[in-house]
């Protein structure tokens, strides 16, 4: 819909957001065809291309901050993008005067995180325990059998929310890591 | 009809904004990214219908109208939303209508139809409608006379106005209105061009009401419409003192009815003397 408003009103904009949208989607249908981890880079530029697209529609509302210290791994597609996207719709957007997410990525105790930050709405963690969508559950399902990785999911109403990937990471597995 | 937009994302409250802009009867009162502001207005301002998000930042649209109905409780709304599974609650708060994003002018003007037929009732004392017949033919809304798109629209409607609600069949229009031209099928098509001009002006300033319409025979509503020749067949005197000689000048059909206004008129004017 933004699109469509934008196509009347701002062209050019409406030219790059098209551009993102279909880059965006073939990210997004890459990850329905094959079966095998990409590398992070590329993970992350699917995320800015979403990211995007969401700040036409909030505007100032959505800020992002990228923090990233380690970027040769590689994961399932579309594993951290939907993280993301919960930051977005289910933090940021919940509030008035909207907020950031931060997307970060380190190395600590044998293990490489990724972790997604946001300063939302935040909500009860116990009520979530049970009630895992099937998107959250598929892509923990992934990072297990991909990288035996785990997703934490920490947070408390009105305080935002941090959810974290940890995935076992020794330093003989940089060395066979390759961009290809 | 006052109406307001309620949406956290400025780009939907410009593109409902410039979707009513056809629309001359409406006057967007407000657009409001934060609910809470909307929910103020409403309680301080006469508002009679509402284009409203469902998802937005502390509240959801359906307890928003929930609220505003404390306060207004014939506030009209129509829900926006990319979501289908809130058309239930929506229904049960008596919303009018239901638009899932993307939408474009058809849905807007939908819903603007339905919440004219819903607020019209109370409404219709304020709309100040009246059709000018003596001299040229025009009608006016709220003292504005209306612009006819189309020539043959607005003599499609002259017609009407001369049959006083009675049946106008397609023969008869083309006949009148086309004279020159045989009964072909290029003039039907004309004649339903007309017609749908005609609805398409009549509706943009709120007024599809007046016309009915069914398989190429129509006719006008006349009750609650102020007219000065409905009012001078009625017998009205102050109707009659206006007539003098002409009626619907631009049109050259009118002529046949002028023998019939003239008598009707001498009849007035002498019962009133007497």
């Amino acid at each position: 819909m933004s699109i469509k408003v934008l196509c009347r009103t701002r062209p050019k904009e409406a030219e790059q957001a098209v551009y993102d949208f279909a880059v965006f989607l073939r990210g997004n249908m890459n990850a329905l065809e094959s079966a095998e981890m990409i590398p992070f880079r590329e993970e992350c530029k699917t995320i800015e291309r979403y990211l995007h697209i969401e700040k036409i529609r909030f505007g100032e509302r959505l800020q992002v901050q990228w923090d990233l210290q380690e970027e040769k791994f590689r994961i399932p597609p579309l594993t951290i993008q939907p993280l993301v996207e919960n930051a977005v719709c289910h933090g940021i957007c919940q509030k008035m005067e909207g907020g950031t997410v931060q997307i970060r990525s380190f190395r600590k105790n044998g293990e490489i995180c990724v972790q997604i930050l946001d300063d939302g709405a935040g909500f009860d963690t116990e009520k979530l325990k049970d009630a895992d969508g099937i998107a959250i559950r598929n892509l923990k399902l992934r990072l297990k059998e991909f990288l035996n990785a785990d997703l934490e999911i920490e947070s408390r109403k009105g305080e935002g929310c941090r959810q974290t990937i940890h995935i076992p990471w020794e330093e003989t597995d940089d060395e066979n890591y390759s961009d290809r | 009809m006052k109406i307001i937009l309620i949406d956290d994302e400025p780009l939907i409250l410009e593109e409902l904004s410039y979707l009513c802009e056809k629309h001359k009867d409406i006057e967007i009162c407000g657009k409001f990214v934060n609910p809470k502001q909307a929910l103020q207005y409403v309680a301080g301002h006469p508002v009679d219908f509402e284009f409203c998000d469902i998802r937005m930042p502390g509240i959801t649209g359906l307890e928003l109208l929930d609220q505003m109905h404390k306060e207004k409780p014939d506030l009209q709304a129509a829900f926006v939303t990319a979501y289908d599974q809130y058309a239930f609650d929506a229904y049960q708060l008596d919303a009018c209508d239901y638009l899932l994003k993307p939408f474009g002018q058809e849905e807007v003007d939908r819903a603007l139809d339905k919440a004219r037929r819903l607020v019209r009732t109370e409404q219709k004392d304020e709309m100040q409608l009246e059709i000018h017949t003596f001299g040229r033919f025009d009608l006016f809304l709220n003292g504005h006379a209306i612009d006819f798109s189309s020539r043959k629209a607005k003599e499609l409607l002259a017609l009407l106005v001369a049959r006083r609600g009675g049946i106008v069949e397609m023969e008869f229009a083309v006949d009148l209105l086309w004279e020159e031209e045989p009964f072909s099928e290029q003039v039907k098509g004309r004649f339903r061009k007309a017609v749908m001009n005609l609805k398409n002006t009549l509706r943009d300033h709120g007024l599809l009401w007046m016309l009915h319409s069914e398989r190429g025979r129509m006719y006008l509503e006349t009750k609650g419409v102020s007219c000065d020749y409905y009012g001078l067949m009625e017998g009205q005197i102050h109707a009659a003192e206006k007539f003098s000689d002409e009626f619907m000048a631009q049109y050259s059909w009118s002529e046949a009815f002028l023998p019939v206004l003239e008598r009707q008129a001498g009849i007035v004017m002498s019962n009133y003397s007497n």
